[in-house]
């Protein structure tokens, strides 16, 4: 089976961050981005790392949850991490002049704590949003486009049915697979080429599948006089006051962090 | 000699508790028998076809095809949407597909197309040539089953074969049913209208929650149709017809078909007259 919850899984509870507005919730992602990288001394990484993990709490986020959505970028963040603590001309030479650098392993370990503290801020996000609620919120931060013609309303549609099909994809990916292993095809052995040849069998009747569904779902939707613009929101688009004010508040805290540190 | 399940239990380790487990289900399928798996939509019907055609790895328990473990390929499986799994330029590529995977030669291959679409009901000299692509749904159906037939498994699975297919495409389902079980094929069949194989079948398994609540012949069945209500089944017109006049009193003779009913309600009308 391949692996669906790349980046996180979402999960429906009932926290303060849960419960907190997802364009709120980008907001304060965006600005904590921003700023990890201006954070340059330990204190200043360690007050951040704190930070994150509050929201870790608050959000009820499982460690487990966090060591598998981190997993994925460990080997960029090794790579990143050798790339600092070894050089040539290093004080600790091993062959020739290259070797280990202790102030380049130091400043690896930064970097790598910033990438892995930036990543645990999307978990959080991704854990604590639906993916529906993020594509939806989408439109109320592109609305600026409209003006210029851009079908905003489309583009955000477009984008909410995609991430709804990455789930149905898979699962159907997996059935054509099984049907044609039963009809001895063989995915595992040969080389890589031999093994490319033979996902051709699954991914023509996978294409002709999700086009015949793309087109059925558009009949669907203009069956049912769908026209882009003019639709109404089901939800209360509103921001509280309070939540709006924590969250320009922890902005600003960040952005202090990022200036001081 | 059969193709035997035992003990078999499967979760598919999802987050989602709804999705279905197999818990110790135990099962047997002879040569030239006809198994009805009958159950709920999510009771772990397609699931446990999976596991029975060596396609998923049970957690626990072992599937033996006569004495030896099963591995993908040794069951001829014919998926729900069997037909949305083509992908060949021409019919006879398509059907070719598993024979050539087993290794054969091209003369075997070409018979077992021909055989295997003859089988279906389309004529060789008409399909071969034409994409699969450009076949209605019943022919692209039959075509998907014809492909299965070629690689000529001595069991098969059918999860669902009717569903979407009109009452010809049926009856020429039915009767390449009975051409595979003269020939000796063990059949499990998987399906939640019972209607259609209430002729054919020799044993019934009953699926509720992804365990066996009934494991019988049909005549057995009759006597325990309380199951199926409470695994939450709509019985069959007939076996509804017969459970009424059942519970109204009258002893119904068997073997229970729509001739045999037909029959007993014609000489209750003449008795009554």
């Amino acid at each position: 089976m391949l692996n669906q919850s790349f980046l996180g899984e979402y999960t429906a509870l009932a926290t303060p961050i849960h419960q907190l507005d997802a364009r709120l919730k980008l907001i304060v992602l965006f600005s904590a981005s921003i700023s990890i990288f201006f954070i340059d001394t330990w204190f200043g990484m360690g007050i951040f790392a704190l930070f994150v993990m509050i929201l870790i709490r608050l959000a009820k986020l499982p460690i487990k949850a966090v060591v598998k959505g981190l997993k994925p970028v460990l080997i960029i963040l090794s790579f990143m991490f050798l790339a600092q603590a070894f050089r040539v001309q290093a004080p600790y030479p091993i062959l020739a002049s290259f070797g280990f650098d202790p102030s380049g392993a130091l400043r690896g370990i930064f970097y790598v704590l910033r990438i892995l503290l930036l990543v645990a801020l999307t978990l959080i996000v991704t854990f604590s949003t639906s993916k529906d609620e993020l594509s939806s919120k989408l439109a109320w931060f592109l609305a600026f486009l409209r003006p210029l013609g851009v079908p905003v309303d489309d583009i955000v549609m477009m984008i909410s049915i995609a991430i709804r099909f990455i789930p149905l994809t898979f699962a159907e990916f997996n059935q054509i697979v099984m049907a044609q292993k039963a009809r001895g095809a063989n995915f595992e052995t040969g080389s890589i080429f031999r093994r490319l040849k033979a996902y051709i069998p699954v991914f023509i009747p996978l294409f002709v599948a999700l086009f015949k569904k793309s087109y059925d779902l558009a009949d669907a939707m203009d069956a049912r006089l769908y026209q882009g613009r003019g639709r109404t929101q089901m939800n209360d688009e509103r921001v509280s006051f309070a939540a709006l004010t924590i969250s320009l508040a922890l902005c600003l805290a960040l952005f202090v962090l990022a200036v001081v540190m | 000699m059969g193709l035997e399940l035992h003990e078999l239990s499967f979760s598919y380790g999802f987050k989602d508790k709804s999705a279905p487990t197999l818990k110790q289900v135990n099962m047997k399928v002879e040569p030239g028998k006809l198994c009805v798996l009958y159950g709920q939509s999510g009771s772990g019907k397609s699931t446990l076809a999976y596991l029975a055609a060596g396609l998923l790895k049970a957690d626990e328990g072992s599937v033996l095809l006569d004495g030896s473990p099963i591995e993908a390929g040794m069951v001829g499986m014919v998926f729900q949407n069997a037909e949305q799994q083509l992908f060949a330029e021409s019919v006879y590529e398509e059907v070719a597909f598993g024979p050539k995977n087993l290794g054969l030669h091209a003369k075997a291959v070409h018979e077992r197309v021909h055989t295997a679409l003859e089988l279906v009901g389309l004529d060789p000299n008409v399909y071969e040539e034409r994409s699969p692509f450009s076949l209605s749904g019943g022919e692209a159906k039959r075509l998907a089953i014809a492909s299965v037939i070629a690689m000529d498994p001595s069991y098969y699975i059918f999860d669902e074969p009717t569903a979407g297919l009109d009452g010809r495409a049926i009856a020429l389902f039915l009767r390449l049913l009975t051409k595979l079980l003269d020939q000796g094929k063990g059949i499990i069949l998987i399906s939640h209208e019972l209607d259609w194989f209430l002729d054919y079948l020799d044993y019934i398994y009953l699926m509720h929650e992804g365990a066996l609540s009934f494991a019988g012949s049909f005549a057995e069945l009759l006597d325990n149709l309380d199951v199926c209500k409470q695994a939450n089944l709509k019985l069959p017109y007939i076996l509804e017809l017969y459970d009424d006049l059942r519970k109204l009193g009258y002893q119904v003779p068997k073997p229970v078909n729509a001739e045999s009913l037909a029959t007993f309600l014609v000489h209750l009308r003449d008795s009554h007259a």
